[in-house]
């Protein structure tokens, strides 16, 4: 697990980018519980970060398509493939990612 | 490099320049599609791996002056030009030729952005053209720049003076063996067309694999001159190529054409742009790729006409055909135009190969495989039939015959 960033740098209902390894992820706060998805979208490449959050979904800002947070699938379209989903938790007001991927990013290219 | 003390001024600021500039972060606009971390411009500086001999690709075809580069050094050059050309080594020219180059190199790709500066801060070998006023140059200058794994960074700089009423075609060829470590490579081409001249500047990337490479190329075109420039990406395994023509006098005449094969885990972006700084001036931007396996591709067009050009004339195609499920295309054709009076295009299409016209060929026995071949062939005959030598039109037909099969 990494240390990626302090709990309170994520409001509730908010998100937020950070570096894991080289790979940008974005961090959620869903009502206190902080989830950690692969930042950039599918469908054209947008960052996540900064998106509008909706319960565990979050939107992205370029063309509106929502992702589940928890799982990564695509909700709505435009995008249609899912985003990696990394585990992710939180001990003494610290955020901890595992940088390992749930899968791989379908555009990404890693290293 | 030659001791110019203007050069070497300049390359201590763009060094300055590199260093101090923000980090670019990935999330800039122009960068979304291609990291910059991929290009080497961020994170740490490229190793040096174990050296490959270096590609040293057999070329039909009569040449006025063959020039190499390995691994960013000169390392040969043949032919003699006539008429006052003058063919060599960038490096030579800047206090060789310092009237000629002083006024202009740098002067299209600067250094105020992080690729341009670490490009000017690093080249120390280079191709420079410069044919004289009313002069015709029958046969091309090819300059091959290879990479042989030896060192992690290899750069590569072309600065090609056409004066009034000459005309020339010039080839810059990238090549490498598969290279077992990473090369990260960066080019700039600055490409001066004055009054009534003609050029034809032809890019053929055609790396191995482990070779990553950033290319700029500016073209300023004259009144009534005409530019071509022709790209064709390959191979290489992140390769950006951004070329901007700037139609800088009145009925300059500008073309862009590209042709793109991306397959296995290749990531090619390609940003072209036609500028219109001046009225009456006609360009065409013509981009065509095939797209394979897991492979990605990305254009960006762009046709800017700022207040001030009327009677501007000015197209944009890009076309993608996607071979299989997995493999992606992205396009983005864009118009910038703050000029009225002005007669501007721009198109940008992503299909897979159409059933029927598979079926059509299969019906009249022609194996699945050839009738694929067949199609993307067509497909890209409309920029190959630009391609005015005959040998290069051969030996880019032959390639990618190569990777459909392949």
């Amino acid at each position: 697990m990494i240390d990626v960033a302090a709990l309170e740098e994520v409001a509730e209902g908010d998100s937020l980018r950070v570096d894991v390894d080289g790979t940008p992820v974005c961090l959620v706060n869903v009502e206190g519980s902080v989830y950690a998805i692969h930042d950039i979208c599918t469908h054209a490449l947008e960052g996540l970060a900064g998106g509008y959050v909706e319960g565990d979904r979050i939107e992205c800002p370029r063309h509106g398509a929502f992702f589940s947070v928890v799982t990564g699938e695509p909700v709505t379209p435009p995008a249609t493939l899912a985003l990696p989903t990394f585990a992710c938790e939180v001990r003494d007001g610290r955020v901890l990612v595992n940088p390992t991927p749930s899968r791989p990013h379908p555009l990404w290219r890693t290293a | 490099m030659a001791s110019a003390a203007w050069a070497e001024e300049a390359r201590a600021t763009a060094e300055k320049t590199f260093t101090t500039l923000p980090a670019l972060t990935g999330q800039e606009e122009e960068w979304r599609f291609t990291p910059p971390a991929d290009l080497a411009l961020e994170g740490p500086e490229p190793a040096a791996g174990e050296g490959a001999p270096a590609a040293t690709p057999q070329v039909a075809g009569e040449r006025s002056v063959r020039l190499s580069f390995v691994d960013g050094d000169a390392a040969g050059a043949e032919g003699a030009p006539y008429g006052g050309v003058i063919v060599g080594n960038l490096a030579d020219a800047l206090s060789g030729h310092e009237g000629l180059v002083r006024e202009r190199l740098y002067s299209l790709v600067g250094f105020a952005d992080k690729p341009g500066a670490l490009n000017a801060a690093r080249w120390d070998a280079g191709t420079f053209v410069y044919v004289p006023r009313g002069i015709h140059l029958e046969l091309p200058v090819e300059a091959v720049t290879s990479a042989t794994g030896a060192t992690g960074r290899v750069f590569g700089r072309t600065l090609v003076i056409v004066e009034e009423g000459a005309k020339a075609t010039v080839i810059d060829r990238y090549a490498s063996a598969d290279l077992a470590g990473r090369v990260n490579v960066s080019t700039v081409v600055e490409l001066f067309v004055a009054d009534g001249g003609e050029l034809e500047h032809v890019s053929v990337i055609g790396w191995g694999a482990g070779v990553r490479h950033h290319a700029i190329i500016q073209a300023s075109v004259g009144k009534d001159a005409k530019v071509r420039s022709v790209v064709v990406t390959l191979g290489g395994d992140v390769v950006r190529v951004e070329p901007t023509l700037r139609c800088v006098g009145s009925g300059a005449d500008a073309r862009a054409l590209g042709l793109y094969f991306a397959s296995g885990d290749q990531h090619f972006e390609h940003r072209v742009v036609s500028r219109h700084e001046a009225p009456n001036a006609y360009s065409n931007l013509l981009y065509k790729g095939a797209i394979k396996d897991t492979a990605h591709t990305v254009f960006f067009g762009n046709l800017v006409v700022p207040p001030g050009a009327p009677g501007t004339d000015a197209y944009q195609t890009n076309r993608n055909l996607v071979l299989n499920e997995g493999a992606r295309a992205d396009t983005i054709p864009f118009l910038e135009i703050e000029t009225a009076e002005v007669k501007c295009s721009h198109a940008g299409a992503v299909s897979r190969v159409d059933d029927e016209h598979l079926f059509y060929l299969e019906s009249r026995g022609v194996p699945r495989d050839t009738a694929k071949q067949l199609i993307v062939e067509g497909f890209c005959q409309e920029v190959l039939d630009e391609v005015e030598l005959d040998e290069l039109r051969g030996e880019l037909r032959t390639a990618i015959e190569r990777k459909v099969r392949g």
